[in-house]
Protein backbone atom coordinates (compact mmCIF):
# COMPACT_ATOMS: atom_id res chain seq x y z
CA UNK A 1 0.00 0.00 0.00
CA UNK A 2 1.83 3.09 -1.27
CA UNK A 3 0.41 6.21 0.34
CA UNK A 4 1.76 8.51 -2.36
CA UNK A 5 -0.09 6.48 -5.01
CA UNK A 6 -3.28 6.70 -2.98
CA UNK A 7 -2.84 10.45 -2.63
CA UNK A 8 -2.32 10.84 -6.38
CA UNK A 9 -5.40 8.68 -6.94
CA UNK A 10 -7.41 10.92 -4.61
CA UNK A 11 -6.36 14.11 -6.41
CA UNK A 12 -6.96 12.50 -9.80
CA UNK A 13 -10.54 11.44 -9.11
CA UNK A 14 -11.46 14.55 -7.15
CA UNK A 15 -10.21 17.17 -9.60
CA UNK A 16 -8.85 15.78 -12.86
CA UNK A 17 -11.22 12.90 -13.64
CA UNK A 18 -14.07 14.64 -11.88
CA UNK A 19 -17.22 12.51 -12.01
CA UNK A 20 -19.49 15.39 -13.11
CA UNK A 21 -17.32 17.60 -15.29
CA UNK A 22 -15.12 14.95 -16.89
CA UNK A 23 -17.12 11.71 -16.79
CA UNK A 24 -20.52 13.47 -17.18
CA UNK A 25 -22.26 11.40 -14.53
CA UNK A 26 -24.62 12.68 -11.84
CA UNK A 27 -25.86 15.51 -14.08
CA UNK A 28 -29.41 15.19 -12.76
CA UNK A 29 -28.64 16.15 -9.13
CA UNK A 30 -25.97 18.53 -10.42
CA UNK A 31 -28.65 20.55 -12.23
CA UNK A 32 -31.54 19.86 -9.86
CA UNK A 33 -30.06 20.38 -6.39
CA UNK A 34 -27.70 23.27 -7.06
CA UNK A 35 -29.94 26.31 -6.74
CA UNK A 36 -28.95 26.83 -3.12
CA UNK A 37 -25.53 26.15 -1.63
CA UNK A 38 -27.05 24.72 1.58
CA UNK A 39 -28.96 22.07 -0.34
CA UNK A 40 -25.87 21.36 -2.47
CA UNK A 41 -23.83 20.63 0.65
CA UNK A 42 -26.61 18.45 2.05
CA UNK A 43 -26.82 16.46 -1.16
CA UNK A 44 -23.03 16.13 -1.31
CA UNK A 45 -22.83 14.85 2.25
CA UNK A 46 -25.59 12.32 1.63
CA UNK A 47 -23.97 11.10 -1.61
CA UNK A 48 -20.60 10.74 0.11
CA UNK A 49 -22.06 8.66 2.90
CA UNK A 50 -24.06 6.39 0.59
CA UNK A 51 -21.21 5.84 -1.89
CA UNK A 52 -18.70 4.87 0.80
CA UNK A 53 -21.17 2.52 2.50
CA UNK A 54 -22.35 1.01 -0.80
CA UNK A 55 -18.76 0.50 -1.97
CA UNK A 56 -17.83 -1.38 1.18
CA UNK A 57 -20.89 -3.64 1.01
CA UNK A 58 -20.75 -4.35 -2.73
CA UNK A 59 -16.97 -4.92 -2.70
CA UNK A 60 -17.32 -7.51 0.04
CA UNK A 61 -20.38 -9.06 -1.58
CA UNK A 62 -18.61 -9.46 -4.93
CA UNK A 63 -15.40 -11.05 -3.66
CA UNK A 64 -16.95 -13.14 -0.86
CA UNK A 65 -20.24 -14.24 -2.44
CA UNK A 66 -20.52 -13.66 -6.19
CA UNK A 67 -17.02 -14.68 -7.24
CA UNK A 68 -16.84 -17.94 -5.17
CA UNK A 69 -20.31 -18.91 -6.43
CA UNK A 70 -19.43 -18.11 -10.09
CA UNK A 71 -22.16 -15.46 -10.20
CA UNK A 72 -20.02 -12.56 -11.43
CA UNK A 73 -22.56 -11.79 -14.18
CA UNK A 74 -25.07 -10.91 -11.44
CA UNK A 75 -22.99 -7.92 -10.33
CA UNK A 76 -25.15 -5.23 -11.97
CA UNK A 77 -28.52 -6.34 -10.60
CA UNK A 78 -26.96 -7.23 -7.25
CA UNK A 79 -25.37 -3.83 -6.84
CA UNK A 80 -28.58 -2.03 -7.82
CA UNK A 81 -30.57 -3.94 -5.20
CA UNK A 82 -27.86 -3.50 -2.57
CA UNK A 83 -27.70 0.26 -3.14
CA UNK A 84 -31.49 0.59 -2.98
CA UNK A 85 -31.63 -1.53 0.19
CA UNK A 86 -28.80 0.41 1.78
CA UNK A 87 -30.54 3.73 1.14
CA UNK A 88 -33.72 2.39 2.78
CA UNK A 89 -31.71 1.14 5.77
CA UNK A 90 -29.77 4.38 6.15
CA UNK A 91 -32.96 6.44 5.96
CA UNK A 92 -34.59 4.26 8.62
CA UNK A 93 -31.59 4.55 10.94
CA UNK A 94 -31.34 8.31 10.52
CA UNK A 95 -35.07 8.74 11.17
CA UNK A 96 -34.72 6.84 14.44
CA UNK A 97 -31.39 8.11 15.72
CA UNK A 98 -30.93 11.63 14.44
CA UNK A 99 -33.93 13.81 13.56
CA UNK A 100 -31.63 16.78 12.96
CA UNK A 101 -29.62 14.88 10.40
CA UNK A 102 -32.83 13.62 8.77
CA UNK A 103 -34.13 17.15 8.50
CA UNK A 104 -30.84 18.23 6.87
CA UNK A 105 -30.33 15.48 4.32
CA UNK A 106 -32.98 12.81 4.70
CA UNK A 107 -35.05 14.19 1.86
CA UNK A 108 -32.14 13.62 -0.55
CA UNK A 109 -31.64 9.95 0.27
CA UNK A 110 -34.33 8.57 -2.07
CA UNK A 111 -32.89 10.76 -4.84
CA UNK A 112 -29.53 9.06 -4.40
CA UNK A 113 -30.96 5.62 -5.14
CA UNK A 114 -31.23 6.56 -8.80
CA UNK A 115 -27.99 8.52 -8.90
CA UNK A 116 -25.77 6.88 -11.50
CA UNK A 117 -22.61 8.01 -9.69
CA UNK A 118 -23.22 5.46 -6.93
CA UNK A 119 -23.60 2.54 -9.33
CA UNK A 120 -20.61 3.75 -11.37
CA UNK A 121 -18.35 3.76 -8.31
CA UNK A 122 -19.42 0.30 -7.14
CA UNK A 123 -18.96 -1.21 -10.61
CA UNK A 124 -15.61 0.49 -11.21
CA UNK A 125 -14.28 -0.85 -7.92
CA UNK A 126 -14.60 -4.30 -9.48
CA UNK A 127 -13.75 -3.67 -13.14
CA UNK A 128 -10.60 -1.70 -12.28
CA UNK A 129 -9.45 -4.46 -9.93
CA UNK A 130 -8.80 -2.16 -6.98
CA UNK A 131 -7.50 -3.56 -3.71
CA UNK A 132 -9.23 -2.50 -0.48
CA UNK A 133 -7.20 0.67 0.07
CA UNK A 134 -7.62 1.78 -3.53
CA UNK A 135 -11.35 1.03 -3.38
CA UNK A 136 -11.71 3.14 -0.26
CA UNK A 137 -9.70 6.01 -1.76
CA UNK A 138 -11.68 5.92 -5.01
CA UNK A 139 -14.98 5.72 -3.11
CA UNK A 140 -14.10 8.80 -1.07
CA UNK A 141 -12.49 10.82 -3.88
CA UNK A 142 -15.43 10.59 -6.29
CA UNK A 143 -18.11 11.98 -3.93
CA UNK A 144 -15.71 14.61 -2.58
CA UNK A 145 -15.19 15.80 -6.17
CA UNK A 146 -18.95 15.64 -6.74
CA UNK A 147 -19.64 17.73 -3.64
CA UNK A 148 -16.94 20.26 -4.51
CA UNK A 149 -18.27 20.83 -8.02
CA UNK A 150 -21.88 20.88 -6.84
CA UNK A 151 -21.07 23.50 -4.20
CA UNK A 152 -19.11 25.71 -6.61
CA UNK A 153 -21.92 25.47 -9.16
CA UNK A 154 -24.55 26.34 -6.56
CA UNK A 155 -22.66 29.48 -5.48
CA UNK A 156 -22.44 30.59 -9.11
CA UNK A 157 -26.15 29.92 -9.65
CA UNK A 158 -27.03 31.93 -6.54
CA UNK A 159 -25.17 34.90 -8.03
CA UNK A 160 -26.79 34.36 -11.44
CA UNK A 161 -30.23 34.70 -9.81
CA UNK A 162 -29.32 38.30 -8.95
CA UNK A 163 -27.63 39.06 -12.27
CA UNK A 164 -29.09 40.67 -15.36
CA UNK A 165 -29.35 37.54 -17.53
CA UNK A 166 -31.25 37.82 -20.86
CA UNK A 167 -34.73 36.28 -20.60
CA UNK A 168 -33.98 33.51 -23.11
CA UNK A 169 -31.00 32.34 -21.05
CA UNK A 170 -32.57 32.47 -17.58
CA UNK A 171 -32.63 29.24 -15.58
CA UNK A 172 -31.28 26.08 -17.18
CA UNK A 173 -29.71 27.56 -20.36
CA UNK A 174 -27.28 29.79 -18.48
CA UNK A 175 -26.68 27.03 -15.95
CA UNK A 176 -25.62 24.63 -18.73
CA UNK A 177 -23.32 27.26 -20.21
CA UNK A 178 -21.73 27.75 -16.79
CA UNK A 179 -21.36 23.98 -16.39
CA UNK A 180 -19.57 23.82 -19.75
CA UNK A 181 -17.19 26.58 -18.69
CA UNK A 182 -16.50 24.76 -15.43
CA UNK A 183 -15.73 21.59 -17.39
CA UNK A 184 -13.26 23.54 -19.53
CA UNK A 185 -11.67 25.03 -16.43
CA UNK A 186 -11.29 21.64 -14.77
CA UNK A 187 -9.82 20.13 -17.93
CA UNK A 188 -6.92 22.54 -17.42
CA UNK A 189 -5.92 20.51 -14.37
CA UNK A 190 -5.07 17.53 -16.58
CA UNK A 191 -1.31 18.02 -16.29
CA UNK A 192 -1.37 18.31 -12.49
CA UNK A 193 -0.35 14.69 -11.82
CA UNK B 1 -28.97 -20.80 -12.82
CA UNK B 2 -31.17 -21.77 -9.87
CA UNK B 3 -28.61 -20.29 -7.51
CA UNK B 4 -28.72 -17.00 -9.43
CA UNK B 5 -32.52 -16.88 -9.26
CA UNK B 6 -32.51 -17.71 -5.54
CA UNK B 7 -29.86 -15.06 -4.93
CA UNK B 8 -31.91 -12.46 -6.83
CA UNK B 9 -35.08 -13.40 -4.93
CA UNK B 10 -33.22 -13.15 -1.62
CA UNK B 11 -31.93 -9.66 -2.47
CA UNK B 12 -35.38 -8.56 -3.65
CA UNK B 13 -36.92 -9.83 -0.41
CA UNK B 14 -34.33 -7.96 1.64
CA UNK B 15 -35.10 -4.77 -0.30
CA UNK B 16 -38.87 -5.25 0.07
CA UNK B 17 -38.50 -5.85 3.82
CA UNK B 18 -36.35 -2.79 4.35
CA UNK B 19 -38.72 -0.69 2.21
CA UNK B 20 -41.67 -1.84 4.30
CA UNK B 21 -39.95 -1.16 7.62
CA UNK B 22 -38.70 2.21 6.41
CA UNK B 23 -42.20 3.32 5.52
CA UNK B 24 -43.53 2.01 8.83
CA UNK B 25 -40.95 4.12 10.68
CA UNK B 26 -42.60 7.40 11.73
CA UNK B 27 -41.06 10.66 10.56
CA UNK B 28 -39.28 12.66 13.27
CA UNK B 29 -41.04 15.66 14.75
CA UNK B 30 -41.06 18.77 12.46
CA UNK B 31 -40.02 16.66 9.47
CA UNK B 32 -43.50 15.88 8.15
CA UNK B 33 -43.50 18.45 5.36
CA UNK B 34 -39.89 18.76 4.28
CA UNK B 35 -39.23 18.69 0.56
CA UNK B 36 -36.12 18.87 -1.57
CA UNK B 37 -35.46 22.32 -3.04
CA UNK B 38 -37.35 22.11 -6.29
CA UNK B 39 -38.77 24.78 -8.53
CA UNK B 40 -40.24 22.26 -10.97
CA UNK B 41 -38.79 20.86 -14.15
CA UNK B 42 -40.61 19.04 -16.96
CA UNK B 43 -40.70 15.74 -15.05
CA UNK B 44 -44.11 16.01 -13.37
CA UNK B 45 -43.91 12.35 -12.42
CA UNK B 46 -41.27 13.17 -9.78
CA UNK B 47 -42.58 13.21 -6.21
CA UNK B 48 -40.83 16.50 -5.46
CA UNK B 49 -42.49 18.43 -8.30
CA UNK B 50 -44.40 21.47 -6.94
CA UNK B 51 -47.54 20.45 -8.86
CA UNK B 52 -48.05 17.68 -6.28
CA UNK B 53 -48.45 20.31 -3.58
CA UNK B 54 -51.67 21.60 -5.13
CA UNK B 55 -54.54 20.42 -2.96
CA UNK B 56 -57.80 19.16 -4.40
CA UNK B 57 -60.51 21.78 -4.64
CA UNK B 58 -58.16 24.72 -4.12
Amino acid sequence: MDLSNLFVMFITFTLINNVVLNQFLGICPFMGVSKKSSSALGMGAAVTFVIVAASLVTYGLYYWVLEPADLEYMDLITFILVIASLVQLVEMIIKKTSPGLYKALGVYLPLITTNCVVLNVTLNNITEGYNFAEMLTYSIAIPVGFTLVLYIFSTIRERLELSNVPQAFKGNPIALIVAGMMALAFSGLAGLV
Amino acid sequence: MILAVLFFVALALIYATLYYFNHQTPLPKDCENIKAECHGCHDTGCGNHPSHDIKKGS
